[in-house]
């Protein structure tokens, strides 16, 4: 098989799940327990925690671990009481484990502005500025999308959202393997990322909340309610093994960042070339500048983008986000940036990676090629 | 250290604003902490005096270890090692917090030994001034 869906999850690490396979079995003693088993726990999440700082330049109490980037958005909106008097601004591509918490905060009553983007997928700043409202509490864009690559202006809606004194929050899960280094130079208040888009495992993510955030709203709200752990902030027996394997894969990508980055965007630009020869009337969904190095969505006029994956099945690609796939509708992303439903349908998402080769890159451009041919030509 | 601590405690019920990290709520004077959901740092009897409890208890020892080092000549940067049993765990752990968030001058580290005098076994857990200094306002 040839994977190129890097954009839905990466594969662990094989450093990384030599780590959490030996975390597992040394430190399995409970890490709140008053006994030495439990403090080497509680030390080997503190040293993950430690390293992560370093790397990303925050200081330890600034960041929170959760199940994954989808709790840590979750938790961002609870911070917000759904009211009339409190309003969020979000946009119409984010992930849906944004968007849903966003609908649910409006069921509860809260005030929600949903901004549109532009034909490639970007937010523009001064619509940011026109919905800030004197209740606004919590702007939230993405950093970059999943599914077709946009990298938002943060630092122009960062502009605008620090001015109305709004705190901004970011989901950097696409982005935090590529673009993002020092996370306190990113200029977001609270920022959501998973560990399983790092090569590391699944079922771990984090919420960063500046000191900034936490000093002026005098504390942060919790999601949970139960124990001690993360500060009583994040309660539930920490998930030891995948922490400490998170904190390894976040130090790896960091040691290949630069060139990565490069590798992958010659692999994408590759394989879209190869395409583009055969069948010059594919067209790109996203954004030709400002995009994702390793994440391309395009087109295929008329054609279903599923019969196409069936009749590749040894390329893993897809046709949206892997939590939109059992929807049976098109990308609300895709549907965003104003394509049609049918031209949704016909859109696929390609994403290359750490493990990917020039040869297999090839590979899979020349057998999708020769897929859309034989399917123009029944 | 526990009279130098009730002192302390004495001197912020007459003015509660010298140090905003902690509050008072019903007799129990509260520490904001990071790392823990709920630290007592004292208590107010029925007299009105304030009673130290563990956690301020150990920060006014660090206060003070961390004094006389600066009153030596390692003044660039200085690490206490402080050697507990296992079983006092969280209070100087909260202790330690304690004197890092609320007055640590900076560049200072307390390495956490919990050490088992029977088995020879220990832990050790850094913090330093860096990792849990002051916010920034």
């Amino acid at each position: 098989m040839i994977y190129l869906d890097y954009q839905a999850t990466t594969p662990l690490d094989d450093e990384v799940a030599d780590l959490v396979d030996s975390a597992g079995r040394r430190f399995w003693a409970n890490p709140s327990s008053p006994h030495m088993a439990g403090m080497r726990s509680q030390e080997a999440i503190e040293g993950a925690r430690r390293k992560m700082v370093r790397l990303l330049g925050c200081r330890p109490r600034e960041l929170f671990f959760t199940s994954g980037a989808t709790e840590a958005n979750n938790w961002a909106i609870s911070m917000v009481k759904a009211s009339q008097e409190h309003h969020i601004i979000t946009t119409a591509i984010e992930h849906k484990s944004m968007l849903d918490a966003c609908r649910a905060f409006q069921r509860g009553g809260g005030d929600l502005t949903v901004l549109p983007v532009d034909n490639k997928g970007f937010v523009n700043p001064t619509e940011v500025k026109r919905a800030i409202k004197p209740t606004t509490r919590l702007v939230s864009v993405m950093a970059a999308n999943n599914e077709i690559g946009s990298v938002q202006p943060i630092t122009d809606i960062a502009s605008v959202t620090g001015e109305a004194g709004a705190p901004l929050h970011s989901d950097a899960t696409q982005a935090i393997g590529y673009l993002i280094e020092d996370i306190t130079q990113y200029p977001a208040d609270l920022v959501s990322f998973s560990s399983h888009k790092l090569y590391g495992p699944k079922g771990i993510g984090a919420l960063y909340i500046s000191d900034k955030f936490q000093t002026s709203n005098k504390g942060v709200p919790s999601l949970l309610h139960g124990g001690g752990q993360e500060g009583g902030k994040r309660p539930g027996t920490q998930n030891l093994p995948a922490i400490v394997g998170f904190a390894k894969a976040l130090e790896l990508s960091r040691a290949a960042l630069t060139d990565e980055r490069s590798r992958v965007k010659q692999l994408k630009s590759m394989f879209l070339d190869l395409l583009l020869s055969h069948h010059p009337d594919i067209m790109t969904n996203s954004p030709q500048e400002l995009c994702l190095p390793n994440c391309l969505n395009i087109r295929i006029p008329g054609l279903d983008a599923g019969e196409l994956m069936s009749a590749v099945p040894h390329v893993a690609i897809s046709a949206g986000s892997a939590c939109n796939s059992n929807d049976q509708q098109p990308s609300h992303v895709l549907m965003a940036i104003g394509l049609s439903a049918a031209e949704a349908r016909s859109s696929l998402r390609i994403g290359f990676g750490r493990t990917t080769t020039p040869e297999e890159t090839r590979d899979a451009a020349l057998a999708i090629s020769a897929a859309v041919s034989l399917m123009k030509a029944s | 250290m526990r009279n130098r601590s009730a002192r302390f405690l004495k001197r912020w019920l007459k003015d509660m604003d010298s140090d905003e990290s902690l509050r008072l709520e019903g007799t129990e004077i509260l520490f904001d902490s990071d790392l823990y959901p709920k630290v007592i740092a004292g208590a107010v009897n029925e007299a009105g005096a304030g009673i130290p409890r563990c956690p301020l208890i150990v920060s006014e020892y660090l206060d003070l270890s961390f004094k006389r080092l600066s009153a030596s000549r390692q003044r660039s940067s200085r690490v206490v090692f402080d050697f507990n049993r296992v079983a006092d765990k969280d209070k100087v752990i909260k202790g330690t917090e304690m004197y890092l968030a609320r007055k640590s001058q900076g560049q200072e580290a307390v390495v956490q030994v919990f050490f088992d005098a029977k088995t020879h076994d220990f832990v050790s857990i850094p913090y330093s001034s860096e990792d849990l200094g002051r916010r920034a306002a």
